[in-house]
């Protein structure tokens, strides 16, 4: 069933998705805008999320290309801002840019605008279902993205800065601590300071306090206040809703302190933020695969076979089941590599370790590669995750303005699903010269030249398409054609 | 004419959406734009491949295309790549063009009926799927032999191999070298606190005295206290100092050991086509034989010399000894009697003529300053110093004209945009002697010099034109 539930009638889903118009303004506003859990509106939301890590990540790019283009110089606004001497750029700072530019874009753009947004918005509409199959999981993946965007953006404002890693995140480099930990107590002086502290992991007796300042501290509360708040106002159901609100928020609102102080804890230093947030940002995609793959399996509507699907649904079934699968991988490493780096393990750190000169008084005992296997065994599949949906868009626009079917649509499927299966197993040709065995070089690299034949056949098919077309180049099809090239 | 031009307008404007006749000159005229741009970027690529690497031999480096190859394996990578290019090439343009014909051709016409109705066509995917899949097949099983013969050298355990051991560490580069034993010792193992020696210390002064520990001996040697003991590494050539050049000798087979301190590096050699990451933990080989265009070292005659390039000394030159610490080839002034440290050295080895024309000059007593303001102070010391090694019976050097760069191609933090070392590829018998200059009485004589020995070779006669490499 797909009946979005109304608590302001006891919390009972008794009606007809279809009937009773009424029913639905009686949501609310918070309920229909904000908390909603109709895919159209946590499609929006996805955007515009995405939108905004556009800016701040197109902001780092920029930061990239200024010092690039002009070494040395000062930057404007962010030099006096950073105390750097004479405004120049550090290398901690260009690596961090880098990072967190490659980092926000890919995790927290690309995947929650395509996969997110245009997943949400599209995917109900094309199959004819009235919503996704899971409605409260879907707005659950929103609100779970919101605090991993914002545990990501706390490492802006840790000392040390964001991770200098590069968005690979490779050990040992990214064990090293970005001169984080713990700073030294400083007792509030007035009522705001306390308030921070009261926020603030910390231990006068000790002298030591969390590195997190006002700024990531205020966002991560209000980022946990918000996915805890979405998850109570569809769970808790005391009777009226004069009961239900402040319930919720209460309930919210501590459950979120204690989520500030355990995001404290884990995420003391800026690569240690960043492994967090992809981690929970992770659980956000792997449950909305799941709503899509049911949503697509379970919810077309009569007469709708799985090849009718249009194509961009097609992508999104397919690059769904990447998401479950690769994930899962991705959330390993992550777990991992968060363990070696408060050094409680040596999953990836060797034996004999000696930075600068100096001991590290770590075991060892771990292998740097093993991060490289399992990062890149999801981070390949995460690029065709990024893609297809792409191309799933271009098969369907193309049609509507060549005004003829897409050439070879089960060609096209196929095509879908060999890249897939492919990209499965070609990820260590990202570890060509990493030191493993050339052997599984070779063969990672024949694999990998397979998986341009699907491709070339997608390139092929769209010029089908175009071929004995009527085109009209409004702005979607310019896109497309465009893109087709770039396949 | 009114009418003309206006039935012209109207013919235009029933091109129907938009005004896309103009549309299609406006696209004429882009590929036109493109092309008047791509045809001399073209002729110069068809340029420089009839030409070849000869051109862009001179400084190693290569502004756009490939740097040039001086390893025996890097050209059957660079005809590879040539290949996979032009293929690609080939395909990209007939795809561009493809979309171009089409998008003019079947842009919309009002008077177009309609499209044309087609669901596909499975011969035609066929042959598209088994195209490239051929294509493909060939490149791969071409990439496999290339791949091969770089990581599966056929030397790889011969015991006549050259070994060294490359360790890289933040933001430099190690290099050992065996002794005359040829075999490399125990390296990376540091002390622990649960070691016996820090027994009874807390943990804190455990972790001070391991830390001096390490500074006094950064590469973790692991050699037997007891002399007696024969190991291995006992006559390594190594420093505590990183950075030093890596130095290997020309047309032989190398098995470079490759392994880091701290955080993952890259060994990168853009000139011989050699890649290799440098990982804690893990010892890698890289394989490699230069051919002999890749030889840094180049015997000049004394009076072309060039004085800002650095000079490789070696035993067979006149006046060459072995000195300071550590030990290395080094000129000492013949005019000081004094012994040990105290002897003035005219020129070390990798030094250039103007470096010890300069210290000429300071011991002198000139300042720097005026030799800044005036540039013919340094030019006459240098052909002061010239006429010196002339004396000594110098007729030729060995000069470093073709230096190679070492390049870190793994992010490894703050300092990695710094991280280059040097390679220098020098002739065999200048490797045996730089090997085996910690005990320069154990060198086998060298084999009968093909240049003129120095006493007999007055200015004229020894000059000839030809420069033949030295042995």
């Amino acid at each position: 069933m797909t009946a979005i539930p109304h608590p302001s009638h006891g919390g009972v889903a008794t009606h007809d998705a279809h009937g009773d118009e009424h029913a639905r303004h009686d949501v609310g506003f918070v309920k229909k805008y904000i908390f909603s859990t109709d895919h159209k509106v946590i499609g929006i939301q996805f955007l515009l999320m995405g939108l905004m890590f556009m800016v701040i990540g197109g902001l780092e790019a920029m930061l990239v290309r200024w010092q690039l283009g002009w070494p040395g110089k000062a930057v404007p606004i962010l030099g006096e801002y950073m105390g750097w001497t004479g405004g120049a750029m550090t290398p901690e700072f260009y690596n961090a840019a880098f990072t967190m530019h490659a980092s926000i874009m890919i995790f927290l753009v690309i995947i929650p605008l395509l996969v997110g947004t245009f997943g949400n918005y599209l995917i109900p509409l094309k199959i004819g279902a009235a919503d996704m199959a899971f409605p409260f999981m879907n707005g659950l993946a929103f609100w779970m993205a919101v605090p991993a965007g914002t545990i990501l953006s706390a490492s802006f404002f840790l000392q040390g800065g964001p991770p200098g890693a590069g968005w690979t995140s490779y050990p040992p480099l990214s064990s090293l601590w970005l001169n984080g930990g713990t700073l030294g107590y400083v007792a509030p002086a007035g009522a705001w300071e306390s308030f921070v502290m009261f926020l603030r992991v910390h231990d006068a007796d000790a002298g030591t306090m969390s590195t997190w300042t006002a700024i990531p501290l205020l966002l991560n509360f209000a980022a946990f206040f918000g996915c805890f708040l979405f998850i109570a106002s569809y769970t808790v159901r005391l009777g009226h809703r004069a009961v239900n609100i402040p319930v919720a928020v209460a309930l919210s609102a501590v459950t979120a302190y204690f989520a500030l102080r355990f995001a404290q804890r884990v995420a003391f230093d800026g690569q240690a933020a960043w492994f967090f947030a992809l981690f929970v940002l992770g659980f956000s995609s792997i449950l909305g695969a799941v709503n899509y793959l049911t949503t697509i399996i379970k919810l077309r509507c009569p007469g709708m076979t799985m090849f009718r699907l249009p194509l961009s649904i097609w992508s999104l079934f397919i690059t769904s089941i990447l998401v479950l699968l690769a994930t899962p991988v991705l959330a390993s490493v992550l777990f991992m590599n968060l363990l070696d780096h408060h050094r409680f393990t040596t999953f990836f750190i060797p034996v004999d370790w000696v930075v600068s000169n100096g001991a590290t008084n770590t075991a060892g005992g771990g292998f740097p590669l093993l991060h490289q296997h399992l990062f890149w065994f999801y981070s390949h599949p995460a690029v065709y995750i990024m893609i297809l949906p792409a191309m799933g868009m271009v098969s369907d626009i193309m049609p509507a303005f060549c005004r003829k079917p897409i050439f070879g649509y089960r060609p096209m499927v196929y095509a879908l699903a060999g890249i897939a299966f492919l990209g499965f197993i070609v990820w260590a040709h990202h570890m060509f010269q990493s030191g493993m065995n050339p052997t599984l070089g070779t063969t990672f690299a024949i694999s990998t030249m397979f998986i341009a034949v699907p491709s070339a056949i997608k390139t092929f098919n769209w010029l089908g398409t175009m071929w004995g077309g009527n085109i009209r180049f409004t702005a979607a099809m310019l896109n497309a054609v465009g893109s087709s090239r770039c396949s | 004419m009114a009418t003309l031009s206006k039935l012209r307008k109207r013919r235009f404007q029933r091109a129907g959406y938009g005004a896309s006749r103009w549309g299609a000159v406006l696209a004429v005229a882009v590929v036109a734009a493109l092309l008047s741009i791509a045809a001399p970027a073209s002729a110069g690529t068809i340029g420089v491949l009839a030409a070849g690497p000869a051109v862009l031999a001179e400084s190693g480096f290569s502004h756009w295309w490939l740097t040039p190859n001086y390893s025996t394996h890097g050209d059957s990578i660079d005809r590879l790549f040539y290949f996979i290019f032009w293929i690609t090439m080939a395909v990209f343009v007939a795809v561009e063009v493809t979309i171009v014909v089409f998008a003019i051709k079947y842009r919309f016409r009002a008077d177009r009926a309609k499209a044309i109705f087609t669901h596909g066509n499975t011969r035609l995917e066929m042959a598209w799927t088994l195209a490239p899949a051929v294509v493909l097949l060939v490149i791969a099983l071409w990439t496999k032999r290339a791949w091969d013969d770089f990581r599966f050298a056929a030397w790889a355990d011969d015991p006549t191999r050259e070994q060294l051991l490359v360790i890289g560490e933040q933001f430099k580069w190690n290099v050992i070298y065996p002794g005359q034993d040829r075999e490399l010792g125990r390296y990376l193992s540091y002390p622990k606190p649960t070691d016996p020696k820090y027994r009874g210390q807390n943990l804190a002064a455990a972790m001070k005295a391991i830390n001096n520990d390490i500074t006094a001996n950064p590469l973790g040697q692991d050699v037997h206290p007891d002399k007696s003991v024969p190991d291995a590494g006992r006559d390594d050539d190594t420093t505590k100092v990183p950075g030093r050049p890596v130095i290997v000798p020309v047309e032989t087979k190398l098995d470079l050991h490759l392994t880091s301190k701290d955080v993952i590096h890259d060994f990168f050699l853009p000139n011989f086509r050699v890649k290799l990451d440098a990982v804690p933990g893990m010892r890698g080989h890289v394989f490699f034989e230069s051919k002999r265009e890749g030889q840094s070292t180049e015997p000049i005659e004394l009076a072309k010399v060039p004085s800002d390039k650095a000079i490789w000394l070696d035993l067979d030159t006149p006046g060459v000894a072995v000195g300071g610490n550590p030990k290395r080839f080094q000129i000492y002034d013949p005019t000081d009697k004094s012994r040990g440290a105290r002897r003035r050295v005219w020129l070390q080895s990798q030094e250039s003529l103007s470096e010890g024309a300069r210290k000429r000059l300071l011991r002198k007593r000139v300042t720097a300053a005026q030799m800044d303001q005036d540039a013919k102070l340094l030019a006459d010391e240098i052909e002061l110093f010239r006429a010196d090694l002339a004396k000594l019976g110098i007729t030729r050097l060995s000069v470093i004209t073709k230096p190679h760069e070492i390049v870190c191609e793994e992010l490894c933090g703050l300092g990695h945009y710094t991280m280059r070392g040097d390679l220098l590829v020098v002739s065999k018998q200048e490797y045996q002697n730089f090997i085996n200059r910690e005990n320069p009485a154990a060198t086998p004589a060298p084999a009968p010099a093909t240049q003129p020995v120095a006493s007999a070779a007055p200015a004229g006669a020894g000059a000839t034109g030809a420069v033949t490499p030295a042995k």
